[in-house]
């Protein structure tokens, strides 16, 4: 299975957006799934009117939720 | 236990942050009366009968974010008005710190026992049959409930094979441990400020966010902007963590300096002038017969004792709540100073509306929503060190059960003082009939209002087990 970056933006406006729910979310994925994660924290990805940001595998993503998230992983690893 | 990530606490922190905004760039007067037009135009109408009413929403919880009452304000009043009463008012919490909007609440059934469709009027009618008041009769091929007759006992809903009767309670109500919440003569509910105890319990139990708290958000920015005289914040223990995974004791510490506060301070420094204080007093009061004493630190905790108890007032342990204390050693050191004090609780703005030393309380909610409108990022601070000096057994006064283990500490190895800790109001109001009766068994009662502590407070912005963690781990540092 191939391995994935996520970086996720900790920053105040980002984890007033809901930022915990998502990184909550990625840890509590299956362990054969998270394993393949790599989890980055950074405080600013530039983009802090339109949190939470995410970069996912290199590209950002803003907005993101719970399911979003879940519907990018789904599709990123069934890719294979 | 808050609901972080609900559309309500979105909106709640949009109209905090704009709030702030406006503040800091002196334009509040200026701007506000735009607000609902450019808020409920950005996003489609979703969630009420028309752009009207929602605009009239936001109205209200522009109003009530700016701490005004609805008898500050007259039915015509602009926003732009609204703003200069609330910065033309001196910096002070008023005495009850939640409003029930009017116009906010859906007026939910209150009828205890419904009928649903699931109702086939069947042959053996167990409703009408186990009724003890002939309540229920068969109209149009289904069961009906006479509300004039109906003692709400509950019989028909436990006796229906096809669970075609529910019992619904307003989730206020059921939210409310004081028992506050009744209703107006259009059955919309209101809060009885007399009765309530100010735990906020039914800010996130309400699904429509009718419920909302007064604040400090503009003045204290307002204050923060005149350079003239020192202010100082006063952080409580359970700030560990709720500003995120890089928002350390050492950054929090280096953004509210950056944001114009002049000194920053641990509630918990001299907690343990209480824990002594407290100690001390429940030795002699176990000396002197008394059967037990009540833990002093939560105002909603000491709210119900005194308005639901009054015969356990006395029980009341004398000692300030480490926020008390710290506030008056503050200002006896510097008699200018503002103090605004930074916490998960919203029960410490009616507790600072009574003190002398206490100027405005924040919650990490709205501070956050500060720092968002300032443009201050907390993680981007470097972590340098602790945020103040405390020892671990004041800190640990942020999660249940951590008074009792100072203070079991302070009254030394080997003492035999039992103590019990109320978990939440639920549990303190049985408890506290237990003491009314002459029933508990403790000598000492710690009362929590929020199920866990001061972690899982209405003002918290992250979940109360990874929070205590967090805490646990600063507490060992």
């Amino acid at each position: 299975m191939k391995s994935l970056t996520l970086e996720f933006c900790v920053g105040t406006a980002c984890h007033m957006k809901g930022t915990p729910d998502i990184i909550a979310a990625v840890e509590a994925l299956p362990p054969e799934i998270r394993s393949n994660i790599l989890l980055r924290l950074t405080h600013c990805l530039g983009n802090c009117g339109a949190g939470p940001n995410v970069k996912f595998d290199g590209i950002l993503h803003s907005r993101v939720t719970v399911d979003s998230l879940s519907n990018l992983l789904k599709r990123y690893f069934q890719q294979e | 236990m808050p609901n972080h990530n609900s559309e309500i606490a979105r909106i709640r922190r949009e109209i905090y942050t704009a709030i702030a905004d406006m503040a800091y760039r002196g334009s509040l007067s200026a701007e506000i009366d735009d607000f609902p037009d450019k808020f409920i135009s950005l996003q489609t109408m979703r969630y009420r009968c028309c752009e009207h009413k929602e605009k009239a929403i936001i109205k209200e919880r522009l109003r009530v974010a700016l701490g005004l009452t609805v008898y500050e304000v007259g039915k015509h009043t602009t926003l732009s008005e609204m703003a200069k009463i609330a910065l033309s008012k001196p910096l002070k919490s008023s005495k009850c710190a939640l409003e029930m909007l009017s116009v906010a609440c859906d007026r939910c059934p209150f009828e205890k026992y419904i009928i649903t469709d699931a109702c086939r009027n069947c042959v053996a009618h167990h409703c009408c049959v186990v009724c003890p008041k002939d309540a229920i009769t068969i109209v149009h091929n289904r069961a009906y409930i006479d509300r004039n007759r109906c003692v709400e006992c509950g019989l028909c809903e436990r006796n229906c094979p096809f669970r075609a009767i529910i019992q619904v309670t307003r989730p206020c109500e059921q939210a409310c441990a004081a028992k506050a919440i009744t209703r107006d003569q259009h059955n919309a509910a209101v809060i009885d400020c007399e009765v309530c105890v100010n735990c906020a319990a039914c800010i996130p139990a309400c699904p429509f966010g009718s419920i909302t708290a007064y604040t400090q958000i503009a003045q204290v920015i307002t204050r923060l902007k005149q350079t003239s005289g020192p202010i100082h914040a006063l952080v409580a223990p359970s700030f560990v963590g709720q500003f995120g995974p890089r928002g350390t004791p050492g950054a929090l510490r280096s953004a509210l300096l950056a944001l114009g506060f002049t000194a920053v301070h641990e509630v918990a420094k001299d907690a343990h002038k209480v824990v002594t204080e407290e100690a001390h007093e429940l030795r002699e009061r176990i000396a002197a017969g008394d059967t037990f004493m009540a833990s002093s630190c939560c105002p909603s905790f000491r709210a119900m004792i005194k308005t639901q108890y009054p015969e356990l007032a006395g029980s009341v342990s004398s000692a300030p709540s480490p926020m008390a204390l710290q506030a008056a050693l503050i200002r006896q050191e510097d008699p200018q100073a503002t103090i605004v004090f930074i916490g998960p609780c919203i029960a410490k703005k009616t507790e600072a509306a009574n003190s002398a030393f206490v100027d405005a309380v924040l919650t990490f909610e709205e501070l956050g929503c500060i720092f968002v409108a300032t443009n201050i990022n907390v993680a981007a601070f470097e972590n340098n060190g602790a945020l103040d000096q405390a020892d671990a057994l004041s800190r640990g006064f942020a999660k249940a059960g951590g008074v009792s283990k100072a203070i079991s500490c302070a009254l030394g190895d080997g003492h035999n003082v039992t103590m019990r800790v109320a978990n939440g109001l639920e549990e303190a109001r049985d408890l506290l009939k237990q003491a009314v009766a002459g029933k508990l068994d403790a000598q000492f009662l710690e009362g929590m209002a929020c199920v866990g502590g001061c972690i899982a407070g209405p003002g918290t912005l992250i979940k109360p087990n990874v929070a205590e963690k967090l805490l646990e781990r600063y507490c060992q540092s």
